[in-house]
Formats: structure tokens, sequence, C-alpha cells
């Protein structure tokens, strides 16, 4: 069955997309609104803008890639195309492996597609705590509401696979809270390929909704194009200086770019924005670009289930459990909602740290291995006030994430109540994922283990795939970057339109809440700025 | 000359050892970036491919055929070992330099791995009991060369179908494939 190419058609049918590698001569670009980024954000941001008029430049630093690319289903060259350095960036000193997309689409042209919207808890601490205005369960409903419309969100309606299914099976058992986690697909053949680019066009990534929509409209996509630098004069942004990339995306070509618009947005996301700021030398007077990077830092365990999980096949997430998310409200002991992740091959091996004889035995567990993941809730109380996006002196984004004992102490907490369901939902033997991991198979004995388990970086396996924070939003300057419309407090033709506006992580998968949050904010812009051609507000 | 013992000591200190095994390198002329890349590949140098030859083979042991009957699976390895260390930010990369450096200076790496002899040289046992006491080490940065040396043998190896297939993972679903493989497809 043909699955359409989208772009193919789209640019025979005069779609403005440019690949800059292809470019051979410096040049200036002219729009209304330069996005740099077209993940979450800058997808949404692009549509709602260029839906009012404006002429929208959608920059991307990565490739453009498309179904017909996905076709082959293979863990390895997604990696190696759309992930931020090849899917090994990490925090600075290595201990967390930090998945994030780098394609057009973002992240969300590999994630997982849950789609939740943000906690009332988590809403209602960034009220009271952090300043935020206009971000209330019900000013932000009907934003998430169209947005769950425009990307087909619903509860995933059929059947969970079963690494899902024991999720639900040990919550169920043991009387804790599960729910079906909200997709954003249609049509989904519930192949399991989430994670290595969509083959089919189900997932309603930005890859294949906004941004095929925003080039409809008249906006220009052009990949390949590294924005360098944020130019200003006084309290406004003059431009942006970009470097078109060679076509592995690996290294400049040489050929420079100039762009000048209007008003800029910046959504390359939690690392790659306050990277950018911190690199051109944005004003920033109270220290806070970069500060509070959230992750939601996770840890697994892995169980061998008696009969085969073939955890690589079905829908990756369709069920998630929040029985410890807020037990003891949102500034308690740390919270953490599970969830399971997809189980390919080549990232599953690397989760044993064996070698030799020994690894060949466990990673043979595949077809019958089950993961259980943990993502705590970081940036909520002053002992987990997340990490530090800085520079290096050649301006490469750097992530400085310490760990506190009271993540530690959540992570164990996570470790133990892993093994719970595991065991409650069947399992012969299980394994933290953490190089004092080993098979047990009792819970007696997996509660002793977890007990003793030096919770250390670099002993510890902590990955994270949802990166939040370094631009905060509120309305005191000293406490954030932008104001509660994602507007910068000190350039006033620059917003920021994406995750990292967040003042805490999320507590659930971040996408629907940049969604909803940039749908917000980018139909104020528009209004400011096309104020004849945008509706009032809802 | 300080003792192995006192020497770990003096890794406690933070990264006081890969720095001094950067100043190492330069000292004894051979700055990592005055060597090109190994022939047909674009960031190991001959003297990590050394390194990763001696390497996978242990690492990978029951998993990768031994020998000339697995040498193609090997340099497939390397390529693809080769494209991940390619894809890293600067930053990273510069981290790995060190970590390399390290090991290929002999006695920062007899110090530090226990190995004396090169890498081409080393028994399977020696590197066995490097790994080991490198994984099981209190010190965080032997955890973390470790892992590092774990996670791009085990991404050049079980990253190729062959590999995967052994894992269990009979791969994409075949009807799917298919359908999507189709011509005109």
């Amino acid at each position: 069955m043909a699955i359409n190419d989208l772009y193919g058609d789209g640019i025979a049918a005069g779609w403005k997309v440019r690949d800059a590698s292809l470019l051979t001569r410096d040049q200036v670009l002219d729009a209304d609104v330069a996005i740099v980024g077209s993940g979450a954000g800058g997808g949404t941001a692009a549509e709602i803008l260029s839906a009012a008029g404006l002429r929208v430049l959608l920059i991307e630093e990565g490739p453009l890639q498309t179904s017909r690319d996905f076709k082959d289903m293979d863990e390895t060259r997604a990696f190696m195309t759309l992930y931020q350095d090849g899917g090994g960036r990490s925090s600075s000193d290595g201990a967390v492996q930090v998945l994030q997309g780098r394609a057009v689409g973002g992240s969300t042209t590999v994630n997982w597609t849950s789609s939740f919207r943000t906690p009332p808890e988590t809403l209602k601490h960034w009220s009271a705590r952090h300043g935020v205005q206009d971000a209330s369960v019900e000013q932000l409903a009907p934003w998430f509401e169209r947005m769950e419309q425009r990307l087909g969100v619903a509860p995933w309606g059929v059947p969970p696979n079963a690494n899902n299914g024991v999720l639900r099976d040990g919550a169920q058992k043991l009387g804790w809270e599960w729910h079906v986690i909200p997709r954003n697909v249609r049509g989904c053949w519930n192949l399991g390929y989430c994670g290595v680019g969509c083959p089919t066009n189900a997932k309603q990534s930005m890859l294949v909704t906004t941004i095929p929509q925003a080039l409809h409209q008249g906006a220009e996509l052009v990949h390949h194009l590294r924005v360098q630098q944020i130019e200003f004069d006084g309290d406004r942004v003059t431009g942006l200086g970009a470097l078109a990339l060679r076509q592995d995306t690996l290294a400049p070509s040489g050929v420079k770019l100039r762009i000048r618009a209007r008003h800029y947005v910046l959504a390359g996301g939690a690392i790659n924005t306050p990277a950018l700021l911190l690199r051109s030398g944005a004003p920033n007077p109270h220290g806070q670009t970069g500060a509070r990077t959230c992750i939601h830092p996770v840890v697994l365990s892995m169980a061998q289930m008696p009969a085969r999980i073939d955890g690589y096949y079905g829908a990756p997430q369709s069920i998630a459990s929040d029985e410890f998310q807020w037990k003891d409200g949102a500034t308690g002991t740390a919270g953490f909602k599970l969830e399971v992740p997809p189980m390919l091959p080549a990232l599953v091996s690397t989760m044993f740290g064996r070698f030799g004889v020994e690894l060949r035995q466990d990673v043979a567990t595949l077809p019958h291995l089950q993961a259980t993941l943990a993502l705590l809730r970081d940036g909520f109380v002053e002992e987990a006030p997340g990490g530090r996006v800085r520079v290096d002196g050649s301006g490469a984004p750097l992530l400085d994430y310490e760990i506190s004992d009271y993540l530690w102490d959540g992570m164990r907490n996570a470790y133990r109540r892993m093994a719970e369901l595991q065991f409650a939902a069947g399992a012969r033997r299980l394994r933290p994922v953490h190089l004092d991991g080993r098979w047990v198979e009792s819970p007696a004995a997996a509660q002793a283990l977890i007990d003793e388990l030096p919770l250390k970086k670099f002993r510890t396996g902590l990955f994270t795939a949802h990166l939040m924070g370094g631009c905060a939003m509120g309305n005191d300057p000293r406490s954030s970057v932008t104001d509660s419309h994602g507007r910068h407090h000190q350039l006033e033709n620059l917003s920021v339109f994406d995750g990292s506006l967040f003042p805490t992580s999320i507590g659930a998968n971040p996408q629907l809440s940049i969604y909803g949050l940039v749908a917000k904010h980018a139909t104020r812009l528009a209004r400011e700025m096309r104020p004849d051609a945008v509706a009032p507000e809802i | 000359m300080l003792d192995r013992r006192a020497f770990l000591k003096l890794g406690l200190a933070g990264s006081v050892m890969l720095g001094v095994a950067g100043l190492g390198g330069m000292l004894a002329g051979c700055g990592r970036r005055e060597q090109s890349a190994a022939a047909g590949l674009r960031f190991l140098r001959d003297a990590d491919v050394g390194l990763f030859r001696a390497l996978l083979p242990v690492m990978l042991q029951g998993s990768m055929v031994a020998g000339a009957a697995g040498e193609a699976t090997l340099l497939e390895a390397l390529r693809r070992i080769d494209e991940a260390c390619l894809h890293l930010g600067p930053p990273a990369q510069a981290e790995l330099h060190k970590l390399f450096d390290l090991l290929h200076l002999g006695p920062m790496r007899w110090l530090a791995t226990g190995v004396g002899a090169s890498w081409a040289e080393a028994e399977a046992g020696e590197i066995e009991s490097f790994l080991r006491r490198w994984r099981d080490s209190r010190i965080g940065l032997f955890n973390a060369g470790y892992a590092a040396l774990n996670k791009l043998c085990c991404i050049g190896f079980f990253g190729q179908p062959a590999g995967a297939a052994l894992t269990g993972y009979p791969g994409p679903l075949a009807w799917a494939w298919q359908t999507l493989n189709a011509p005109g497809g």
C-alpha cells in the first residue's frame, strides 16, 4: 500500500521548502516571523501565524525526513538521522542519556505519542510559586481541546501490547491507579515504530500536520540550517546569523545566511533555545537563562515474563500509572509516573551494562522482556531545582544536571514499586537497570537488592526524553526569562515558544503541554501582529 | 612514581586522570588533533581501531563470531561505532578523545587498566579483568569509561540485523514491512 508522500506532492504543488545544504551562496532571507526550530512549539506556531496571513520562515537544523525514509523501521538509521547527537546526547558529565529529536518535526517525529494535558497540580504550582498568569486549568482547557482535535488525540482504543499489559495487570492487582494513554494518531497500524519515524503517517506529529498546513498557507521551511547567533540593537532583535549545514548535517557547509524578520520565535527545545540565547550574549540580568532545566529523570526495571512480550511491536505507550505521582502533593516526596518504553534491540542491549557471555544470555531474553520506567518529577522543590544549560567556548550546548538525595530517594522508591508491580504481574525474575543490578527471582530478593543499590551517577542507568525549562515564563523578570505569554522580558520582538518555557517539569509526557501553551501564545502574537485577521480571544 | 592505589585515589579528585592523559598525549607529541582518521573512517584513528578490534571480541564474546569468519561483522561494527562518535557534539567528542588517549598511552594504560601490552597483543583475560575493574570500580570516572565503551560496542553489533537477530528480535512485522516496501509503495 502506497503511503501518501506529503512533501513530494506538496513541493510539486509549490510549497516553499529549501534544503540549505544545496545553497552555494550567502544570502539574506526576509519574513514577518522567523521561527527557530520545527518541533512541537515551532510547528504549532508556524501553522497559527501563517493562518493569520503572516509570512512565516520556519528554520530547522536537522534534515527533512519523511515516511519514505522510515519504511525500514530501523533503529540505527533513526538514531543517526533523527536524534540529537545521533542519540548519544547526554548531560555534560555523561551520566544521563538524552533522547531528543533533531529533524523537521523535532522530537514529535520520534516521540512515542503520549499526549497528556498539563496536570492541574502543576498549573497550580506555577501560578502559586512561579508567578505564571493566565495558565489555569480553565484558561488552558480550550487550547488543549483545540490541539487534541487538531492532532487526533484520543485514549488508545486498541488493547495494549503485552509490554503495556504488564503495567496494567500489575497495577490492577495491587489496586494502583492506572489509565489508558491518549495518543496523537489517526489510522494507526499499531506497529510499534513511533520512535524511529512513523512509516505510515499515522502519528500526528508536526511533520505531517501543522508544518504541511503552514506550507500550504505560504510559510517557508528551510532545513539543514543552524541558527548560530541572535543579533540585537538595544531591546530589539535585528536579525539571526545562520550556518547552512552539509548534507550529513554534521558540519557547516560554509554558506552563511542572515535572517531578518519583524518578530523572532525560539523553538529549538529546552537545551538548544537557552544555549542560543547564551551563545548570543542575550540580555540575562538575573542569570535565569538556562537555569532550572528539568528532565524527568528516568530509571527502569526489566522483568522476564513467562509469556512472550514482543515489546518491540505495538503502540509503545498505551498504559500509565500515576499512583505515586502526587501522593504527598506537588512539593512532597519525589513523585513519578510509571510507563513502559518500546523494546528495540540495540537500545535494550545497552541497558544490561554487562559484557561477554553474560551479555549474550541477557540480550537473549528480549522476546520475554518487559521494561517499566519511572519518570520523576523535578523542579518542584528546592532540593530538585533542575539542571543548568550553558555553552562551551565554541558555543556548543552543555547540560549540567546534579541529582540530590531527594531525587535518589525517589528513584529508590521507584525501583521498589516497579519490582512490586512486575512481580504482581507474574514476572519470573527482574533486574533494575543499574550497574549493580542482577537478576532476582523473588519480591524479597528484589527489595533486598534495591535497598543496597548504590544510587550514584554512572552506576545508575539514567535517561531522559523530556527536556523542559531553561527559559521559564513568569511575571517576575528576576525569576523568569519570558513573561506569561512567552515574550522575552528584555527583548521586545522575541518570543520563546517551546518546552523551555516551563518553570518546572510537567509530571507527564510534555508534548501536549507544549502544543496547548504555544497555541495560546502564538494566537496572541498573531493578534498583536495582525489585529484584523485574528478572532478575539476564546 | 605513584603506585596504582595512590593513582586511583588521585582519580577520585575529578577529571584529573583524564586531564593527565591529555597532557601526556601532548608531551608525547601525539596530540589527537594532529592525527587523522583511519582509512575509510572519519573519527576513529588507527590506534582507536586497534583498541576496538581488541575490545569487541571480548565485550561480545559468545555473540560475535571471532576470527576471520567474523571479520565482516567486525568491520561493520567499527563503521557503526565511527558513525556514532561522529554524530556526538564537540564536548562529548572531546571526552571520548581523552578516554581513547588514556587507553593508548602505555604507562597510563597500565596504571588505569592493568593492561601492559598494546591492545593488539593483550590477552582476552587481561581485557576482561580491565572491563570488570572499570565496571565494578567505586570511581565514577571508570564506570563512565566502561559505560561509553560498552554502549559503543553494543550499538555497533546489536544494531546490525545479524546482531539484533541474536536477541530473538524477529525484525519489523513481516506483513507491514512487505506492504510498506512493495514496489511503488
